[in-house]
């Protein structure tokens, strides 16, 4: 009881806090401009018109904080040459499987997958027992799978076993990349950046794993590079601590005018005994140009349910702001029950745009206190997220 | 009692008075003639035989090798259901998609200030029924965007790749779900319903006439790129993946005659009964 009373009491003074300080509420991990910048606007159709939009949640699904995406690797690339085919490439797998890639490069011969061979230790195995399958570029593009012309793909056959084989393609000629990816693999390289969205000029923090079994394997060698949508690659060092693998780099101040992400591109290798294990790892991240930022302050109109948040706007372009409501339920418990986005077109300068989430749009049985999450703002013209503030607000007097 | 029956009577008069309309969204690709070449005859008039107006129906041709929300992409697509929705005066829309088509709708429906058209849209579509959609991403995107930046870097690239497919990596989807697209596990449901139908599998065996359905080559192809894939995949996505988003409508074995699985070409044809499937949905 006393428990509860003191819940209540700490619960009340927060809510009467919130109504006297309307500023937005910032947490660790929130994503927060400290400067603005001016860039032009790039190239292409956006809309004008402001544009709001709101509608009910069902209060029973849950909502949670989104991770950064870890990548896992069972495979790697390499390039090499017609002769290197013609003698025997070698090509060192870990398991059991493997699927070997080869795509000509532009003026080399194309690869049909019935003119391979495997060897082991010098010697050819039949080939009527070295693949399990193999497929042309037809049949992969038939597929789906969009490969570049005179590309193959074989399946070495599970009875082969792991270890060193040669791959030979008598008539290569020209330049070709091949890809070797081990499925069935304890293998692996992992890697995941410290979160999804990064200003400009913002410490990247990328971990990396190449273990067996998810086990370091020691004498890793390790090389990362930052590569921006434009193609633009920017070195990622990596330093071991205690075993762990690790990148720590401030980001670039490039502006872009490509959309798409900015991939981290991790590579590395161990032996194992005399065979030479290779991982090629990626995942992607956003680095926004402070573009525009919230101001910090905002006003809640509690008949509408609506929010009003000021922006600081550094270039002109169209932004949106977007966010989650939680009401409270008869029960007590704070679940989310609709959301709202608004849009529009702004100048250098100051603007406001506001989330109106329609009390409509609330459930019988639920209302205040009211708590803002999720509140992010994001440039429509640049695709870039600016900010984001998980527990943005908390207002409302409870019934 | 009698309010139910009330309820039900305006329900179904409500239904009488709408105006339904389907439209087909393909996948990744810049299509001209989706209609023959992507759908085929047989699968899109099947589907539309089944509204109360088998005119009301529309068969988008975009650009769905750029990124979804791209103005040749989604702004394409608002663009034709716009034009759709105001002259067949369309109350009701279902929308079917296929492929990286669900993304492109996920995208309007997921960011509807993006574009004054999106919201009109929101507004009449009743349900997108996603038939194999990559709302995840798929490993063969992964593959086929050629290795690292050191084969790019030496200028020998093999090919650009389509920015959809860029897009359509596993990584990239997995941040696009978590920023910009609703409908995903821990993030805001979306405001249409939005369901998928999910392959499980692929048969290519040359004695097997299901193989044939949507062409035998085709499915030899995603008998070998399912290699990449786990072991529940339509040769082209893995079952998370189609299942990412939303909710799953029914596993392809569940539904199809003779409890066969559907591959991705099959996905978008009249293979099995999923075109009378679909067909019958029409009438909700």
């Amino acid at each position: 009881m006393r428990k509860l009373l003191l819940v209540t009491l700490l619960s009340a003074a927060g809510v009467a806090q919130a109504a006297n300080d309307n500023r937005l509420a910032t947490r660790a991990n929130d994503l927060i401009a400290s400067r603005l910048v001016n860039i032009p606007v790039p190239a292409g159709q956006f809309e004008r018109k402001p544009v709001s939009f709101s509608y009910a949640l069902n209060p029973q699904n849950q909502l949670a904080t989104s991770t950064p995406f870890t990548a896992e690797s069972r495979e790697y690339w390499m390039q090499t040459e017609g002769s290197e085919l013609n003698k025997g490439l070698m090509i060192d797998t870990t398991a059991p499987g493997a699927l070997i890639r080869i795509s000509p490069a532009v003026g080399a011969a194309a690869i049909a997958p019935g003119n391979m061979k495997l060897l082991r230790n010098g010697k050819a195995i039949d080939s009527t027992k070295a693949f399990s399958q193999q497929a042309s570029t037809e049949q992969l593009q038939k597929a789906g799978m969009d490969v570049s012309s005179g590309t193959a793909v074989v399946k070495i056959a599970d009875g082969q076993g792991e270890g060193r084989f040669q791959l030979v393609v008598p008539k290569a000629s020209g330049r070709y990349l091949v890809h070797v990816f081990e499925p069935n693999s304890d293998v692996t390289l992992q890697a995941k950046a410290d979160r999804q969205n990064y200003l400009a000029g913002d410490q990247l923090v990328v971990n990396a794993l190449l273990g067996k079994n998810e086990k370091a394997m020691s004498g890793t060698e390790i090389s990362g590079l930052l590569v921006s949508p434009s193609g633009k690659t920017y070195d990622l060092t990596f330093k071991n601590e205690n075993g762990a693998l690790r990148a720590a780099s401030k980001l670039p101040n490039e502006v872009t005018q490509q959309p798409g992400l900015w991939e981290v591109q991790v590579l590395a290798g161990a032996s194992d005994g005399n065979l030479r294990i290779q991982r090629d790892a990626r995942t992607v991240i956003s680095i926004a140009q402070p573009t525009a930022k919230l101001n910090g302050q905002f006003r809640f109109n509690p008949q509408a349910l609506s929010f009003s948040m000021p922006i600081q706007v550094g270039s002109q372009g169209r932004y949106e702001l977007s966010g989650t409501l939680y009401a409270t339920g008869r029960d007590g418990i704070s679940r989310p029950v609709a959301q709202a986005a608004m849009a529009n077109w702004f100048k250098q300068g100051k603007g406001s745009l506001n989330l109106d989430f329609n009390r409509a749009n609330l459930p019988a049985g639920y209302g205040a206190p009211f708590e803002l999450k999720f509140v992010e703002l994001k440039d429509q013209t640049r695709m870039m997220q600016l900010e984001s503030r998980e527990n943005a607000a908390r207002v409302g007097t409870p019934r | 009692m009698r309010y139910l029956f009330v309820f039900a009577l305006l329900a179904l008069s409500s239904l009488c008075s709408a105006n339904t309309g389907v439209a087909f969204v393909h996948g990744t690709g810049n299509q001209t003639d989706a209609y023959n070449t992507y759908w085929q005859p047989t699968m899109v008039n099947n589907v539309r035989g089944g509204l109360a107006n088998p005119a009301n129906f529309v068969v988008i041709n975009c650009d769905f090798t750029q990124y979804m929300w791209d103005s040749r992409a989604a702004g394409c697509l608002a663009g034709q259901l716009s034009s759709f929705i105001s002259s067949k005066g369309i109350t009701r829309l279902i929308v079917i998609t296929h492929s990286n088509g669900g993304n492109v709708m996920r995208w309007i429906m997921s960011n509807p200030t993006w574009d004054s058209r999106f919201p009109n849209i929101i507004s009449k579509v009743v349900r997108v029924n996603a038939l194999a959609p990559s709302s995840a991403g798929t490993p063969l995107a992964d593959a086929v965007t050629n290795g690292n930046v050191f084969e790019t870097s030496l200028g020998w690239l093999l090919g650009y790749k389509s920015d959809a497919v860029k897009m359509q990596q596993v990584s990239w989807m997995s941040y696009y779900n978590s920023n910009y697209l609703f409908g995903t596990s821990g993030r805001p449901a979306q405001p249409k319903l939005f369901r998928s139908v999910v392959g499980t599998d692929v048969e290519s065996a040359i004695w097997d006439s299901d193989s044939y359905c949507a062409g035998y080559t085709e499915n030899v192809g995603l008998e070998i790129t399912q290699a990449w894939l786990n072991s529940c995949s339509d040769g082209f996505l893995n079952c998370s993946s189609q299942s990412a988003a939303g909710s799953v409508w029914f596993n392809d074995k569940t539904r199809m005659a003779g409890g066969e699985p559907l591959s991705h070409n099959q996905s978008r044809r009249a293979c099995f009964g999923l075109d009378s499937i679909l067909r019958t949905d029409m009438s909700y």
